[in-house]
């Protein structure tokens, strides 16, 4: 018989008497700790386990094969493309237009998926910083309502903002081409392979890189740049030593978050893929949602697919480690204590504001053009510029059963339910991260924040591969995304954009005194009442706030959604937009439009609730 | 009737040992004030009677009942912070009604209540206002209205009136003792401003690195400290170090290093001898210059600054020590001496007090 030490001074019941005491007296601190960390444990560790299980272990045999085969393989790694790829190439056409394509080496699908990351990352830094330092330090009329414009490339997915491309700049059909270019100067410019993916995917990203900036220059101690200028420092040289050096934790930040989001991005090669780009389809992502299944009557995932999705992962996981530790490190930038006035701005020569004026028409020329041609091509036929409301008119007529009006009733249903799951357990989430100390905090708080670097692909298999054989007939609470989709595909949402709320409370809470609570728990209110009556009406706007960010991202989600739905019935905006994005550019625009509107409204209530704050819009 | 005894309360921040087997009993409605220097562990006292941390040993006892573990929320204790703590989204009326909410208070009674509290604070007709409508010491009188609206068995202070201005914080400590000795509440106070608490308090406690160094009325810690610490920590002090000279009996003969020959008599025998340092301490007032006194110091006028109702003068002593002394009365006397006159300053015997080398007070 095994003798356990059980007497009352033994360590383990020490432990044990310890913990009983820790638990009794906040026993809902530590409610909301276990269950949220269960609920990440069981819907996003477990299933990441599974890719990875599923990369190393094939049926029966282990072993690094996969990983081998993928980088020996020059389908997916080939350092030394072929001859035949080209960055740039002009092709005089039999009518005499010269098409210039801009396109791209096809060096496998691993480095292509690499490259898009970090070419995309650098093209974002440089409009991103410049923005921000102009928006930030340089004064001109106009300022906060190009604030407002910058947000625009926000409101679309990168895949939306694609076809919007194609309808400006597809060879036979786009705007431009066919009534500016070819009839003007006799070129058509297109887009293809990883230039068009890095393009638009800048367009869009480099608004995180800006955001991110410009919050950590807003955020610093104007004393700080004000004592250098009183030491005789210029203004290049405050610029180069102060100014920058302090934004740097903002700016690698933001760097590594576009790297990650660009990395996993799925929809921008689906589309491009579907207009018929083979390169586009040689990204890590399009080949894991374009082979899942390893077989018919089988959950296991294509090994390929799942070495490509723990590659994804891990590069992801590195970056978000890093991107943890300058987050933190922003801080030491931020005003501790009262702020000695404003920053003072630079008002600049009426030649240098036109500069200015000339470079934001620029930016956001490009960086809106993708919207201005989904808003052209939802209102104009193709070819003969006809004014028409037929695309509309196929998006409304529809049946709820069968049509658009059921796919926007599903984005709604799925969004709305994923965004009260995300209230309730990121506010709980941020309260105990924020208030409470306990051992494992660091892992809790690395838990509730890493979604935001999960890649969605290797999460939806990783999804497929776990449920996947799961019982099909629970109702409502079906988890088995083969049977019936929607349980999980909310729950995916869920655990994607809950970051976005977690960082919109947990800043909330950094400004509320716990004086306030101690207060109301020094008059009798226990723990609960503390946190509905005092903690959650002061922190409303940051929740509400969060919550909005978090709604708008669930509703352009689009890698766990082309995943996990399979039918129709259960599709929503996103998942018809994929579905269509090769045929109908009409409806498709029409139904781009109506999302861009859903997401514009709920964008415009956050930034009058968040101003300059910029974290819940990055989440990180 | 209400008793707070703490029993040997031990704090620690994991390897800090922030309260040291503190003890101390405060009788029904006491005022008493835990005086310190920032880091002495006040607060960290005021937060365990409060329930806010834990002791690792000790009780915390009210009327003779263990109340060392109860939470915060059972103990029925108001509290007024530093920075008032009133909750932004409620008005007056519903932060001074919050407590009585939660005891399931009649709405008609709460009513009735706020309104005599905010009669008591001063503050009558300002029950729908918001927090931020408000000046910082009506904030500070609501949070008072706040913390007595339950009833408390004991008020706790957290430097309720360090945000405030002077002259505010003059009329405020007044009023809270006023309040609270009308109501008959038992109060802990806690001050780093010695004013404050030699003005609010019946009894001081006065910490230092986690242990109460002395216990007292305001005229007890000030006038008979038990050690050095007290004595420099409260009021003005001029301290000299010396060397005993002479021991008969319980007369004690001390030399100054400045060359000032000093001869004390004690209650009792002193544990000292022949040749032992001590150190000497004397407030800045007492001083006459103008009459003959057994202890006199001979100096150079270092300094000299008007004050108002006095003068206080620096003098350089012999070995380079300095004496500083407010003359009240002989002002028309003393302004004409210039930087660099001599002059010549006594005081009785017994405003000296006598240190051993360890700082306790010689009696």
């Amino acid at each position: 018989m095994i003798q356990t030490d059980s007497s009352p001074s033994s360590p383990i019941n020490r432990v044990v008497q310890k913990m009983k005491t820790e638990f009794s007296s906040d026993p809902l601190s530590w409610l909301v700790i276990l269950g949220i960390s269960s609920f990440f444990v069981f819907f996003m560790v477990f299933p990441l386990l599974f890719v990875l299980v599923n990369s190393v272990y094939y049926r029966g045999s282990v072993g690094f094969d996969a990983f081998t085969f993928l980088f020996t393989n020059p389908k997916f790694f080939d350092p030394i493309p072929s001859s035949d790829d080209y960055y740039i190439r002009l092709v005089k056409q039999e009518d005499g237009i010269t098409v210039i394509s801009l396109s791209g080496l096809d060096f496998g699908i691993i480095l292509n998926s690499l490259i898009i990351a970090v070419m995309t990352t650098l093209l974002s830094l440089i409009f991103g910083i410049f923005t921000a330092f102009l928006m930030a330090r340089v004064e001109f009329p106009g300022k906060s309502i190009l604030g407002g414009l910058l947000l625009i490339p926000l409101i679309l997915p990168p895949f939306v903002s694609g076809i919007g491309f194609f309808a400006l700049f597809g060879l036979e059909q786009g705007i431009v081409n066919r009534f500016f270019l070819a009839p003007l100067f006799g070129i058509k410019l297109v887009f293809e392979g990883l230039f068009a993916i890095i393009f638009v995917q800048s367009l869009h990203y480099f608004t995180l890189i800006y955001l991110n900036v410009y919050s950590s220059l807003m955020n610093a101690d104007p004393s700080m740049e004000e004592s250098a200028e009183n030491l005789g420092a210029s203004r290049m040289t405050i610029t180069r030593k102060i100014t920058l050096p302090l934004a740097m934790p903002g700016i690698i930040s933001g760097s590594i978050l576009v790297f990650i989001l660009a990395l996993e991005d799925l929809g921008t090669p689906i589309i491009f893929g579907a207009f018929g780009d083979p390169i586009a389809k040689n990204t890590m992502t399009y080949y894991i949602q374009d082979n899942i299944f390893a077989g018919q009557e089988t959950t296991e995932i294509v090994q390929d697919s799942a070495a490509l999705g723990a590659i994804l992962l891990i590069t992801a996981i590195i970056g978000f480690m890093f991107l943890r530790k300058y987050v933190s490190l922003r801080e030491y930038s931020m005003v501790s204590k009262g702020r000695a006035g404003e920053f003072r701005t630079y008002n600049p020569k009426i030649v240098i504001k036109v500069l200015i004026y000339l470079y934001f028409v620029f930016i956001l020329l490009l960086s809106t053009l993708p919207h201005m041609g989904i808003l052209y091509t939802s209102f104009f036929t193709p070819g003969s510029r006809q004014f028409t409301l037929d695309f509309y008119r196929v998006v409304f007529a529809s049946s709820e059963s069968s049509g658009f009006l059921l796919f926007v009733k599903n984005t709604l249903v799925y969004s709305f339910i994923a965004t009260i799951l995300i209230i309730i357990l990121a506010t709980l989430a941020g309260y105990v991260a924020n208030r409470k100390k306990f051992p494992g905090q660091s892992a809790f708080d690395a838990l509730v924040t890493i979604p935001i670097a999960i890649p969605g692909v290797v999460l939806g298999i990783g999804f497929i591969r776990m449920f996947g054989s799961f019982p099909g007939n629970w109702g409502l609470l079906t988890l088995n995304p083969i049977v019936f989709p929607p349980t999980l595909l909310i729950i995916s949402y869920t655990v994607r954009k809950f970051p976005f709320t977690v960082r919109a409370v947990f800043a909330g809470l950094q400004q509320t005194d716990e004086v306030l609570e101690e207060a109301a728990q020094n008059l009798g209110a226990n723990k609960p009442r503390v946190l509905f009556g005092i903690v959650v009406p002061l922190i409303a706007m940051n929740i509400v706030a969060g919550a909005l960010v978090s709604l708008v991202y669930t509703m352009s989600e689009v890698s766990t959604t082309l995943i996990l739905i399979n039918k129709q019935s259960y599709g929503n905006i996103v998942w018809k937009l994929a579905d269509i994005s090769g045929g109908d550019i009409g409806v498709f625009s029409a139904v781009g439009v109506l999302l861009m509107a859903i997401q514009s409204l709920s964008l415009i209530g956050t930034n009058l609730l968040l101003k300059n704050r910029a974290e819940a819009l990055t989440g990180i | 009737m209400v008793e707070l005894k703490l029993k040997n309360i031990d704090v620690f921040y994991d390897d800090f040992h922030a309260v040291k087997h503190v003890s101390l009993d405060v009788k029904d409605a006491e005022i008493v004030t835990l005086l310190g220097p920032s880091g002495c562990g006040k607060t960290t006292l005021l937060r365990t009677i409060a329930g806010f941390i834990h002791p690792v040993a000790g009780t915390v006892l009210v009327d003779g009942k263990d109340i060392t573990y109860f939470p915060p929320q059972k103990r029925n204790m108001g509290m007024i912070f530093q920075n008032y703590a009133l909750w932004p989204h409620m008005t007056i009326e519903e932060n001074i009604g919050f407590g009585l909410k939660i005891r399931g208070v009649p709405s008609d009674q709460i009513v009735k209540r706020v309104a005599e509290l905010l009669k008591v604070v001063q503050l009558e007709g300002q029950e729908k206002k918001y927090p931020t409508q408000l000046s910082g010491g009506q904030q500070q009188r609501v949070a008072l209205a706040r913390a007595l609206a339950i009833e408390p068995v004991v008020l706790l202070c957290d430097e309720p009136l360090s945000n405030l201005d002077y002259k505010l914080r003059v009329e405020l400590r007044t009023e809270i003792r006023d309040i609270a000795k009308k109501m008959g509440v038992t109060v802990v106070y806690v001050t780093h401003d010695q004013t404050e608490a030699l003005a609010i308090s019946d009894r001081i406690a006065v910490i230092n690195h986690g242990i109460i160094e002395q216990v007292g009325t305001p005229f007890q810690i000030f006038h008979d400290p038990d050690n050095l610490f007290v004595a420099t920590f409260i009021g003005e002090s001029n301290l000299f170090e010396g060397t005993i000279e002479q021991i008969q009996n319980n007369s004690v003969t001390i030399k100054l290093d400045a060359g000032i020959t000093i001869t004390k008599h004690f209650e009792t025998q002193i544990e000292l001898n022949v040749g032992d340092k001590v150190t000497v301490m004397t407030r800045y007032d007492g001083f006459k210059a103008n009459e003959q006194y057994p202890v006199v110091f001979s100096g150079k006028v270092k300094h000299k600054a008007f004050m108002g109702t006095y003068i206080q003068f620096e003098l350089s002593l012999g070995n380079g020590d300095s004496l500083f002394y407010n003359e009240q009365e002989a002002l028309d006397l003393i302004q004409t001496l210039d930087i660099g006159d001599e002059l010549t300053v006594s005081l009785p015997t017994e405003k000296i007090l006598v240190f051993n080398g360890a700082g306790a007070r010689l009696r």
